[in-house]
């Protein structure tokens, strides 16, 4: 068996005189998560679109474990699971016809098939499984759908803004079983949510205007970009004296809101340490954070930087 | 050309079976079942207690002409598009195709399953409509008319080539609602009023209309009919196109074959931008 991989060579897409995407490529072995970050048009859904055969490039290869997905996709589609943006299956069949379906197609035996239904069922807790799609919420079909892309057990995963719509508990059972499936699966993931993908993936792809700006794993995009400010919150309101005692150390502080400031420094752990010690000095600090993540300031940075 | 191979197969009993049990389920086929029983029993009721004298002939056959040739174009229109006008559309246009296009399964074997469950729906109805012809001919004339069957054959050949046709408006149209109501237009409209001027007043053979090949469902009771005539009226000559059996067949699987190639040429190709 190959091993899984996600493929993109030159790829290229043009509707009309606009560029979706220009000359993309990239190339992912293994297991592991990887997400897929960029605004809103960037080109994450066109580029998951053409690596699930529904988009064609204009030009260039996508490949799932080396075969050509727009060449032959029901062979590539037999090794991987996809959520598309938020698919929706029949209105008039139940959760479990919906299911079977993808089980039927995947040549599934009947009782395996049953048996890892009832499991998902119980991990992603899908709706009454005679339920029909139309009679769902909006996150009880996408987790329904997640449960279609999952229960074939393919090698690769292609999720567009998996969560997208749920509630936060909704959320945390779906990253927890992206948590548990990149072990031995590779996924591709594409999100708005920054956090999400500090949690879950192990690389970062940042696209936008269809372009690739950068491409590294979650730790070194973390120690580049650190972040650069502090909030710092006392146990007392912060008044005029204790804004002017920090102001006298030499610090950048802005007042935040009650008890709490932020301090801007150059981001280094040796400043950052420096600060917290001077600022025990001058009052009773009960909190000590950074300001946004590392990936918030990677994003920022990049996309600015890219776009220049 | 792709090859069709064992999982082809098994692809299409599963792409049939699951389409036909979406069909099954929808309120379209609900609906239009009740209606179709309840219909085909008033019918059956005003003939045999009331005398419904427009139903009434000399002999099965001429009965048989008869209560097929009522209305006939356009019940089978209405099936044509309920389960053929929205046939592609059904996931182009919707998010559901991102559920089932992304499945190990070729598009245009997937357009195969659904042809035949949209053929398979079709025919519980025309098979209620003449459940009702052979019923009503046996009570009025205690037997049936041997010229049914060809008559049931013309009419699933008839409701291919209209599922067919159907199809096609599926695959132009994004939104399902409007190819349906599109496909219920031209055959119950457009193609009788086109077809009605050319023939009868052109006088141009309308074989290009599979709404002419249609008739032949009830033709085909009747021995002695005229396939074409010309009648001079004091102001113009007016035509009369009749298909022959052989004529109706050719259009038939004409209809079927080209309108057909192109929905699955198309749903194949066919990209998802929205």
């Amino acid at each position: 068996m190959n091993m899984a991989s996600i493929e993109l060579i030159n790829v290229s897409k043009e509707f009309g005189k606009f560029r979706a995407l220009d000359n993309v490529s990239f190339k992912y072995e293994g297991n592991g998560a990887i997400g897929y970050l960029g605004p809103n048009g960037a080109g994450k859904t066109t580029t998951l679109k053409i690596l699930t055969n529904l988009l064609r490039p204009t030009s260039g290869k996508a490949t799932i474990n080396g075969i050509n997905v727009n060449r032959n996709p029901v062979e590539a589609f037999k090794r991987m699971g996809s959520v598309i943006e938020s698919p929706s299956p029949f209105p008039y069949f139940t959760v479990e016809d919906s299911l079977m379906f993808v089980a039927e197609l995947r040549r599934m035996d009947r009782e395996d098939a049953r048996d890892r239904i009832e499991y998902y069922a119980k991990a992603l807790a899908l709706p009454d499984l005679n339920k029909r799609i139309g009679d769902l919420s909006k996150g009880q079909r996408q987790r329904v759908v997640i449960a279609s892309a999952l229960l074939p057990d393919p090698e690769v995963l292609l999720l567009d803004e998996p969560t997208s719509g749920l509630d936060p508990f909704e959320m945390k059972i779906i990253r927890d079983m992206i948590i548990k499936m990149k072990k031995d699966k590779l996924i591709l993931m594409s999100s708005h949510l920054l956090s999400e993908v500090a949690e879950v993936c192990d690389e970062v792809i940042f696209i936008n205007h269809g372009k690739i700006l950068a491409r590294d794993n979650v730790a070194n995009i973390s120690r580049e970009f650190r972040a650069k400010a502090v909030i710092v919150e006392f146990l007392d309101p912060v008044d005029e004296k204790l804004i002017s005692a920090i102001k006298s150390m030499g610090l950048d502080i802005e007042k935040n809101n009650g008890n709490s400031v932020i301090i801007r420094y150059d981001g280094s752990n040796d400043q950052r340490a420096e600060i917290l010690k001077k600022l025990i000095n001058v009052g009773n600090v009960i909190r000590y954070d950074s300001v946004g993540s590392e990936l918030e300031e990677a994003y920022i940075s990049i996309l600015k930087n890219g776009s220049q | 050309m792709a090859s069709i191979g064992a999982d082809d197969i098994r692809n299409y009993y599963v792409g049939t079976k699951f389409q036909f049990t979406y069909y099954f389920r929808s309120r379209r086929f609900i609906g239009l079942l009740i209606f179709s029983i309840l219909i085909t029993i008033l019918i059956l009721f005003l003939d045999l207690h009331y005398d419904y004298s427009a139903l009434k002939a000399e002999n099965s056959a001429a009965f048989l002409y008869n209560y097929l040739s009522n209305g006939i174009i356009a019940y089978f229109a209405i099936l044509a598009a309920f389960f053929g006008g929205d046939m592609i559309s059904m996931d182009l246009g919707t998010s559901t195709a991102f559920y089932t296009l992304v499945q190990p399964i070729k598009r245009s074997v997937l357009y195969l399953g659904r042809y035949t469950a949209a053929f398979l729906s079709t025919l519980a109805f025309v098979s209620i409509l003449y459940i009702g012809a052979i019923a009503g001919s046996l009570y009025l004339y205690r037997t049936v008319s041997a010229l049914i069957l060809p008559s049931f054959g013309f009419a699933l050949l008839y409701m291919l080539a209209l599922i067919s046709f159907a199809t096609l408006f599926s695959a132009i149209f994004k939104t399902p609602s409007i190819g349906l109501v599109v496909s219920i237009l031209f055959l119950i409209l457009v193609y009788p009023a086109i077809q009605g001027i050319i023939s009868a007043l052109a006088g141009i053979n309308p074989w290009m209309f599979v709404t002419y090949a249609g008739e032949m469902i009830y033709l085909v009771f009747s021995k002695n009919y005229v396939v074409y005539s010309v009648t001079n009226t004091q102001f113009a000559y007016l035509y009369t196109f009749n298909p022959t059996g052989d004529e109706a067949i050719l259009i038939m699987i004409g209809y079927i074959i080209v309108f057909s190639l192109v929905s699955m040429i198309v749903f194949t190709k066919k990209e998802i931008k929205g």
